[in-house]
């Protein structure tokens, strides 16, 4: 008896040190790639991939200076904007099915601090994406080092991009919702003054003339916004998720007058081609197809629909108010 | 409803079967359920005809051109015009919501819906093929994007007399 509570005390103690000497909360993921060590301070490219991906939320990547208090996330203006990763993809994000690839580099700028992994001490930090932010089971730091620099790495200044949605500056990473065939209106200025190019990254959507346009009503789209680059500024890339959303199809056809005993053709299609059907609420007024014949009386009242289509566009209904005169 | 409405209306009517014959309109659908009209399918001399397309994907890019009819199967050609990228000309035209960057001023958009409306010129000739002998169609194809998607080809036979 003595031996067994002997040997439950010493599988306590072991139990207990090892929890001692391990986090609080180990990430449950895998990221495999080449090692993080002796890096090229001008960029080197990471292709990786991760295992047992976690199933709460997806996963962002960043590029940050170590935090000054062990166990604390590293300061976020530090951080770099390396990747997104999701279960699936779509809405913009990586797979975690397929290769996650970045670049490290020695030098990079953040929005509001520049900072120099040869001096500073810099890793690659994972952690749990805006779905899951506050939750730090996931986080895991993984130190950088990079080479000597064998000629001096000549710092050029980060170009940032800043691009509206109809009039709402849009946010790396952060979907937005567009209909089907919606009006849109796309401006984008870079810091440096250079010129930014936008394209649509997908087939569903098409970008031209400062408009995005979907081309379908469900799925997803991305808009990207780049730069050059010149002797004095890096070039610049950001991309801009959205999800797409069925449309909404219109019947130009607003309250007319028109005379007594007489007719008036009305739109046959929405501005998405679909047929309409015209009911009338009085017998002053009767609707052939898209004749209007209108008799004696005061007024009636129209009643316009079309259907929708699934996965592009939703029903249309609209009432018209006809004065007879 | 006064008699005079009815009168009106029959009249409409009739204009209205007199100027579009309904035994003339020629419609061809595919499995995607896009479609092509054109008002009549026989001619006996060159001619502009209104091809209307509608129910089509805007992400597919799609070529509209008067073509020798290929055996089942087979990529549509010779097409009037050729593949038109350059946009120029009636023989054939390029429908593209998204094309690639050279093909944005060259493309024409389709409408929303998935719908377009080109006037497209019919000649007895296809190239050295004469239309008299060998059957020709307005054609629908997949752009050079998606040239070998044989899902995309609509036909509508023409005969020249």
């Amino acid at each position: 008896m003595k031996k067994f509570i002997r040997s439950i005390t010493a599988l306590g103690i072991a139990i207990a040190a090892t929890m001692a000497a391990s986090p609080a909360h180990a990430e449950s993921f895998t990221w495999s790639s080449r090692p993080f060590t002796n890096l090229d301070p001008a960029g080197t490219p990471i292709t990786g991939s991760i295992t047992n991906f976690p199933t709460k939320s997806g996963l962002y990547i960043f590029q940050c200076v170590k935090a000054k208090v062990a166990g604390e996330r590293p300061a976020s203006d530090t951080c770099f904007d390396l990747a997104w990763v999701t279960a699936n993809g779509g809405q913009g994000s990586t797979s975690a099915k397929d290769p996650i690839s970045f670049t490290l580099k020695a030098q990079y700028s953040t929005a509001t601090k520049s900072v120099d992994c040869s001096i500073e001490e810099c890793g690659v930090f994972f952690r749990y994406d805006r779905s899951a932010g506050t939750d730090t089971s996931e986080d895991l730091f993984k130190p950088i080092t990079f080479l000597a620099a064998t000629t001096p790495v000549v710092a050029k200044t980060a170009d940032s991009i800043t691009v509206t949605f109809n009039g709402n500056v849009l946010v790396r990473n952060v979907p937005n919702n567009l209909g089907y065939r919606a009006k849109t209106v796309i401006t984008a200025v870079s810091s440096s003054g250079l010129p930014v190019t936008l394209a649509s990254a997908t087939n569903d959507c098409s970008y031209a003339n400062g408009a995005l346009t979907a081309l379908k009503g469900s799925g997803s789209c991305r808009l990207t916004a780049t730069t050059a680059g010149n002797a004095t500024f890096d070039s610049a890339s950001v991309g801009f998720p959205f999800i797409l959303v069925p449309g909404n199809q219109r019947i130009s056809l607003t309250a007319f007058g028109i005379k007594r005993d007489s007719t008036r053709v009305l739109p046959a299609a929405t501005d998405f081609g679909t047929p309409i059907t015209y009911k009338s609420n009085s017998k002053s007024c009767k609707v052939e197809i898209n004749l209007l014949m209108v008799g004696k009386g005061k007024g009636c009242v129209l009643t316009a629909t079309a259907a929708g289509k699934d996965q592009m566009w939703l029903p249309a209904k609209s009432t018209i108010k006809v004065r007879i005169k | 409803m006064a008699r005079g409405i009815k009168l009106i209306a029959i009249a409409t009517a009739l204009v209205v079967a007199l100027i579009s014959p309904a035994h003339a309109a020629v419609t061809a659908k595919n499995i995607n359920g896009s479609s092509i009209s054109i008002g009549k399918s026989s001619f006996s001399k060159p001619s502009q005809v209104i091809v209307t397309g509608r129910g089509f994907d805007e992400t597919v890019g799609i070529y509209l051109a008067l073509c020798v009819m290929p055996k089942k199967g087979q990529l549509p050609t010779p097409c009037g015009g050729g593949v038109n990228k350059a946009g120029l000309g009636e023989s054939s035209y390029w429908i593209s919501s998204n094309p690639p960057p050279y093909g944005q001023s060259l493309a024409i958009e389709y409408l929303p819906g998935g719908r377009f409306s080109q006037k497209v010129s019919i000649t007895p000739r296809v190239g050295k093929f004469d239309c008299r002998k060998v059957q020709c169609a307005i054609t629908v194809r997949a752009d050079h994007i998606r040239e070998s998607d044989r899902s995309r080809d609509i036909f509508i036979p023409i005969k020249f007399k």
